[in-house]
């Protein structure tokens, strides 16, 4: 079936350290494969206060949810198209 | 502010009082001498701008709240400021047993005239602009400028509120009046001008200024001011590019591109360009530390005494005004010291010491000798020399500190050397004064020194008791110093003031004063008349941009710093701040201290520099200084105290709580424990700021448990009632499921009831307290199998694995009889799915309370959105409509705009009710789930509305709306949709065959 290519931007008033996203992605982890969810890749600001996630998921809204069960903070979710 | 002292006819008045800016009271036009006590003075400001009679207890809180006596020291301040406001034939300070006012008769207050002239402010467009003119004059001072007690926190968040209330009244103006004389660009851009210094980080007020740059024919001076704040913006706040302040500028580029075609060719050298208006950048020749030490023999030849015989020498005591050269003659001090073969344990303390205990001495340890210093009373003494506090007791700690001084007594003659003694902390006061009467037990050879502040050291009731005390057990020899004589000055300074005398009437007499005018003249700008904080802005003018903020930064940091610190804080390389704290040293604005870092050449220096900048950026600067040391704070703990200081100044009140607790969990195990006591007092004021929750709820048992521990240690105050405060946390963490926290909250009302003599109530919290943390593992574990099981059936991935992961909890949860919203919700869901739908009702309503008892709104939001679901299958569509509501509230408190399925749900239920235009309310509320593209919900939607089409009589409809809603379901993997759809499907295929 078709996958999405979803967008979670996300931003923080200090810097968001290795430690934060760690306890992030374990409390992710059993969810992401119910909610058939698969983690793509993660781009960090040098200043470590904005983060953007990629994820391949159904739709947007189970990428939401997902977010929400692990207590998750972001900004925005939209679905994006990889243009390389 | 009270209307009712909006004050007479200033005219009229003979006493004028002054809030913005510095604190001013003037008889009839001379200004008169205030109390050097800032928080005396800070009283007469509160008390004017209050207008209404406060109670004392109200004052005491405000000003005075410590371990000693709070009425005794508002009396002392009341009978100062009598003198000041009050005269024969009026009294404006009225005070009786329970109540202090001020009573503005006859009396001119500047906020008051601002208020009366602009009334409500709402309407500045109508008022004629010589009064905005006027109120922005008077507007053009901080709310009590340098009063800001940020050790007083209550009286520092009322002054913090007053001052941006007067910001943005002023911003009002400014905007008002430069929106106004558009047509007149001079005389628009000073008001410009002071709008971007009163926040240099508001682009709209850059984008103003570039305007009314443009406007006035200054061109290159708009664009030069243009790069300055685009850069500034983009470092300090990352904004983007794209906004007001590329618009303003485009548009002058774009103007000045008309003129310049319209225009013949200039000749170079016509004055096609105006000059700046900025100030010439005088070359200021680089000045060292001023050595010179004049009018100073009979204290020098004190100190040469006291020097001789250190046995027998009394406490020294120099005091005198700022800047009177109290430092200057220590430097002195420690200078022969050394050359007569003294150790000097030297050190300087700075305002807000109190959020770091035994300040002085860690500054003064550092880097101490340690040989021959037994082992044992290192591991004792090490809290103080930086390391980490053992298993010892308070009297072990400070008994090893004065074996350690008495240890490098023997050794070498000690000279105990402390500066800006008005501000040392009290767990510092108290080991000063233990190692003092120590060391005199029998004479050891140390010779104890201290500086203050005339005036202010009655501030500090500690520091003053302490040398009253020392007073009584050894000679006090108090060096009183005096303004310098003109001859003196002559002397010293004769060749660079123009005009000594005028020097003298200008400075009073005072050194820092003196010496500042004369690096003026040596500049050739014209020193005499100009007030401090000019001649200092004068000197920061040459340094240039990033100097300037770097120096800033150093100001905002408060105290001695570290060029690692500073880098660290700033965000900048070591080696670039290394470069500038060089300069600035060449500058004489920084000068070395102890353990390699840097220290301003004066307070009033730093002072005059911190008053410079702005109030939003100061606040950025606490707030990046806050975080920086909260990252480094994990490895230094003396640094928690920072973090409170700082993060309370940037309003960050989560991170104030949180460093509150941690710096007092720390000085309750080096017993700073009056320290303690205070920052969990201030941890728990913060509290109110902080939004409802988990952390609230554990951050405020934690500031508790250290305020009674506090309060029980040596040092402590008795407490008020605590019993309510405490069982109403408790509660909050038990309804939370918080229970280790609760636990926690128990133990401490055990303790708390043991105190009282309730050895019952003691008795019953401790049992709770048990309770609480058997069930914190074993809740834990609930929670964890009903949030998996209810996660598997919500989403229908594997129902039987689910049903068994709840079975699971349920039995746990009835053992421990705790309600858990997650084993609620997943009820409901496994009994929807069974297809009892009343059962289901009732689950997810409980479901729905225990979340809103939690404040976890997006379980709020998700068991709301299943309950209306249920309703709707039960056919009641009334109350799907009320629960719509609660869910675009919920939504809302998430910082959701839309929720697209409860307007489905709703739009399915108006058109089973009947209600005209419900169905394309249906087809928008469809568009609007692709459009967030929620597929399950999309999908349900879909089936509900193809049943509806059906029983319509619209098969062919039905069939696109099942067709749809199968794909979305097989996409989803959702089995129940795919059987719903497909039974649609079977239903709707022949009758669309037969009405095509």
């Amino acid at each position: 079936m078709a996958m999405h290519r979803i967008v979670v931007e996300r931003s923080f008033d200090a810097p968001h350290t290795e430690a934060d996203m760690q306890a992030v992605s374990q409390r992710m982890g059993p969810c992401l494969s119910a909610f058939q969810v698969t983690w793509k890749r993660t781009v960090v600001s040098a200043d470590r206060k904005r983060v953007v996630c990629e994820y391949e998921a159904p739709d947007a809204e189970s990428v939401r949810r997902l977010q929400h069960e692990a207590g998750a903070q972001f900004d925005r979710i939209w679905v994006g198209q990889v243009i390389e | 502010m009270a209307q009712r002292h909006g004050g007479p006819d200033h005219a009229v008045a003979r006493l004028h009082v002054r809030l913005l800016g510095d604190l001013e009271v003037r008889l009839d036009g001379d200004a008169l001498p205030l109390p050097p006590s800032r928080r005396t003075r800070a009283l007469l400001g509160f008390l004017v701008a209050q207008g209404a009679p406060q109670s004392r207890a109200t004052l005491c809180d405000l000003l005075w709240d410590g371990p000693d006596d709070p009425r005794a020291s508002l009396r002392w301040s009341l009978t100062k400021l009598r003198a000041v406001v009050n005269d024969e034939a009026i009294e404006r300070l009225h005070a009786d047993r329970a109540r202090v006012g001020f009573e503005a008769r006859e009396c001119d207050v500047d906020v008051a005239r601002v208020v009366a002239l602009l009334g409500t402010g709402n309407d500045m467009g109508a008022l004629p602009i010589p009064l905005l003119e006027e109120a922005a004059h008077a507007l053009r001072g901080e709310f009590l400028d340098g009063l800001e007690l940020p050790a007083c926190y209550r009286f520092h968040h009322w002054c913090m509120a007053e001052r941006e209330r007067f910001a943005r009244l002023r911003r009002s103006v400014l905007e008002a009046l430069t929106t106004r004389l558009a047509d007149d660009p001079q005389r628009a851009l000073p008001h410009a001008r002071v709008l971007v210094a009163a926040d240099p980080l508001d682009e709209a007020a850059h984008a103003t200024l570039v305007r009314v740059l443009a406007a006035a024919g200054r061109y290159p001076d708009a664009e030069q001011h243009y790069d300055w704040a685009r850069e500034l913006l983009q470092r300090e706040i990352a904004l983007p590019a794209g906004g007001p302040l590329d618009e303003v500028i485009r548009a002058a580029r774009r103007r000045q591109h008309l003129l310049a075609a319209a225009s013949p060719p200039v000749a170079a050298g016509d004055a096609a360009v105006p000059a700046s208006d900025g100030a010439p950048a005088a070359a200021f020749p680089p000045v060292g530390t001023v050595a010179a030490l004049v009018g100073r023999d009979p204290e020098c030849q004190a100190i040469e005494a006291a020097l001789a015989a250190p046995r027998d020498a009394p406490v020294v005591y120099v005091v005198g005004e700022p800047g009177i050269g109290k430092t200057r003659l220590l430097d002195h001090l420690a200078e022969r010291a050394g050359a007569l073969g003294l150790r000097v344990l030297r050190a300087r303390c700075f305002e807000g010491e109190s959020l770091r205990p035994y300040g002085f001495w860690l500054d003064a340890l550092r880097g101490v000798p340690t040989t021959g210093v037994s082992p044992s009373v290192l591991e004792r003494v090490a809290p103080l020399l930086g390391g980490a506090a053992g298993a010892v007791t308070r009297e072990q700690m400070i008994e090893a500190a004065a074996e350690l001084l008495s240890v490098l007594a023997g050794a070498h003659p000690l000279a105990v050397i402390v500066d800006d003694l008005q501000w040392i902390d009290d767990a510092s006061v108290a080991l000063l004064h233990f190692v003092a009467r120590r060391l005199a037990d029998p004479p050891q050879p140390v010779v104890f020194v201290a500086a203050a502040r005339a005036g202010e050291i009655d501030d500090n009731p500690g520091a003053s008791r302490m040398l009253q005390s020392l007073a009584r057990e050894r000679p006090l020899l108090e060096l009183a110093l005096r303004p310098l004589g003109e001859d003196d000055v002559r002397r010293w300074l004769g060749d660079r003031l123009p005009d000594v005398g005028e020097a003298m009437r200008t400075s009073g007499g005072n050194p820092l004063f003196l010496v500042e005018l004369a690096r003026a003249a040596d500049a050739t700008a014209s020193p005499t008349g100009r007030p401090w904080a000019t001649l200092i802005e004068d000197r920061l003018r040459v340094l240039g941009e990033a100097s300037r903020d770097l120096l800033g930064w150093a100001a905002a940091l408060g105290g001695e710093f570290g060029v690692d610190r500073l880098a660290a804080a700033s965000a900048l390389p070591v080696a670039t701040v290394l470069g500038h704290v060089s300069r600035f040293e060449r500058h004489g604005l920084v000068r070395p201290a102890g353990g390699g870092g840097f220290d301003f050449a004066h307070d009033l220096v730093r002072e005059a520099i911190y008053r410079a900048l702005s109030t939003p950026r100061r606040r950025a600067l606490h707030r990046q200084i806050a975080h920086a040391f909260a990252a480094a704070s994990a490895d230094d703990p003396w640094l928690h105290g920072a973090v409170v200081h700082h993060a309370a100044l940037a309003g960050d009140a989560l991170l104030a709580t949180r460093a509150a607790l941690a710096a007092g969990e720390h000085w309750m195990r080096v017993f700073a424990n009056v320290e303690a006591a205070q920052v969990a007092e201030r941890g728990l004021a913060l509290l109110e700021s902080l939004v409802p929750g988990g952390e609230r709820v554990r951050l405020e048992i934690g500031l508790l448990r250290l305020r009674v521990a506090a309060a029980s240690a040596p040092g402590g105050r008795r407490l008020p009632d605590l019993t309510g405060r405490i069982r109403s946390v408790v509660d909050a963490a038990q309804s939370l499921a918080l229970h280790g926290a609760a636990s926690s909250g128990w133990e401490i009302l055990a303790y708390w009831c043991q105190q009282m003599g309730d050895t019952h109530g003691a008795q019953a919290a401790t049992l709770a307290a048990e309770r609480c943390a058997r069930l914190a593992d074993a809740a834990t574990r609930c929670q964890q199998l009903a949030n998996s099981g209810r996660c598997l059936i919500d989403i229908e991935a594997d129902g039987e694995r689910g049903r068994a992961l709840l079975a699971d909890a349920a039995a746990l949860a009835d053992e421990l009889q705790l309600p858990m919203m997650e084993l609620e919700w997943g009820r409901g869901l496994v009994a929807r799915a069974d297809g009892d739908l009343e059962a289901a009702r009732v689950a997810l309503e409980r479901a729905v309370a225990l979340a809103r008892a939690a404040i976890n709104y997006w379980r709020e939001y998700e068991c709301m959105l299943a309950l209306a679901t249920v309703e709707y299958e039960l056919g009641r569509h009334d109350a799907v409509l009320r629960h719509v509501d609660e869910i675009a509230e919920a939504a809302r408190r998430m910082g959701e705009t839309h929720v697209p399925f409860a307007d489905a749900l709703a739009a399915l239920s108006r058109q089973q009710l009947g209600v005209a235009d419900a169905a394309s309310a249906v087809a928008a509320s469809l568009a609007a789930l692709r459009e967030r593209d929620a597929k399950v919900h999309l999908g349900y939607a879909l089936n509900e509305a193809a049943a509806l089409a059906l029983d319509a009589g619209r098969p062919t409809e039905a069939l696109h709306l099942a067709n749809e809603a199968l794909a979305v379901a097989v996409a989803m993997r959702r089995p129940s949709q795919i059987a719903r759809a497909r039974a649609i499907l079977a239903a709707a295929a022949p009758a669309a065959a037969m009405h095509p």
